[in-house]
């Protein structure tokens, strides 16, 4: 996500809509796409980026710019999403979701190859991320997927670095956990 | 260094690139002579980091600014039904010892009726010790009427029997 100008923010905060909206431009598929990758799933993805922005709106006159709005919208936005999963309560038989996510492309029916592969991959990350904690599932989204350094996750997240160094290492042992018994990988 | 080390080190700084040079060079050098920490980094690398690199961008639904500015809209929007209207703030606003006053007024009120009677000859109630004080006039004025046969035909109001009567006729 790339750095908000101060102009915008300071004019949202007087309640200029049109700032609000460049924000919002500007910030939307970050914020959407981390919820998504937490929650696994469209409707509580747009559900938890609704609730972001309009928390966004509500306290952007409040926002003091000790920090980035980045790093408090990643924070607004993986504590929604894990809100989110854990209100929903599924229970995932992980290595069964895994193998599934992993089963050939061809499998699955006809089509430009292209868009195949896009579905696979993007199958593929959620069979990954769908066998994590909750988060674990925020650390790894937002170092691979984000690419943020671990200081700015720990801010984003807050909590302390070695904190996020666990949760990583943890999450990525999980992950060659489940691959290894999957059998089969593209 | 020791492999137990090495694997922490691959399953989290290494491999994102938040080591030092010098640390750094010394996991190479130990991966160059150890084949169980080299399996092990292509094991983290294939598994838990390539997939990621191939994941396609997700971009936001068009309905969601929608959806956003309606909720913004619902919150910019003042509640319009009964119990909101202003007429009603302005009411419970009011200052308390107003409520007080009004509450002490209608207390007086009520008191002033219940102790200072007004008394008709016409027997109208008006309540309380007013019906008593009515009554025994009535009965006595009756009794009177009634034991006095030698001045039945007298209307002359002005011999009463008691003294209660005297005193207040």
């Amino acid at each position: 996500m790339q750095p908000i100008p101060e102009e915008w923010l300071v004019a949202a905060a007087g309640g200029d809509m049109d700032a609000f909206d460049k924000i919002y431009t500007a910030t939307c598929d970050y914020v959407y796409s981390v919820a998504l990758r937490i929650t696994g799933n469209n409707a509580d993805a747009e559900e938890v980026a609704q609730d972001v922005f309009l928390k966004t709106y509500r306290e952007i006159g409040r926002f003091r710019f000790e920090s980035a709005l980045t790093t408090w919208l990643y924070r607004v936005t993986t504590n929604q999403a894990i809100s989110a999963v854990r209100k929903r309560g599924r229970i995932q038989d992980k290595q069964i979701e895994y193998n599934d996510a992993l089963q050939p492309a061809e499998s699955r029916g006809g089509g430009p190859s292209a868009r195949i592969d896009r579905e696979s991959d993007e199958a593929g990350v959620k069979a990954i991320l769908g066998s994590l904690k909750p988060e674990q599932r925020a650390c790894i989204v937002l170092r691979e997927i984000e690419g943020l350094r671990y200081r700015e996750i720990a801010d984003a997240l807050g909590i302390r670095i070695n904190t996020v160094r666990s949760r990583l290492r943890r999450a990525r042992r999980a992950i060659i956990a489940i691959a290894g018994k999957g059998g089969e990988m593209r | 260094m020791k492999c137990n080390k090495v694997m922490k080190l691959l399953a989290a700084d290494y491999i994102d690139g938040e080591l030092g040079e010098r640390a750094r060079f010394k996991i190479k050098r130990h991966l160059e002579a150890c084949p169980a920490c080299r399996e092990f980094e292509a094991a983290v690398r294939h598994a838990a980091v390539e997939p990621f690199r191939m994941a396609p961008q997700v971009k936001a639904p068009s309905s969601l600014r929608s959806a956003v500015m309606r909720r913004i809209r619902e919150e910019q929007t003042p509640d319009r039904s009964g119990l909101e209207w202003p007429g009603f703030r302005a009411i419970f606003r009011a200052h308390r010892a107003a409520y007080a006053t009004a509450l002490a007024m209608a207390v007086l009120a009520v008191a002033f009726v219940m102790h200072y009677p007004a008394i008709t000859r016409e027997g109208g109630s008006l309540g309380g010790g007013t019906d008593v004080l009515y009554d025994y006039l009535v009965e006595q004025s009756s009794a009177f009427s009634n034991g006095n046969s030698d001045n039945a035909g007298n209307n002359n109001s002005s011999d009463y029997g008691t003294i209660v009567e005297e005193f207040l006729m």
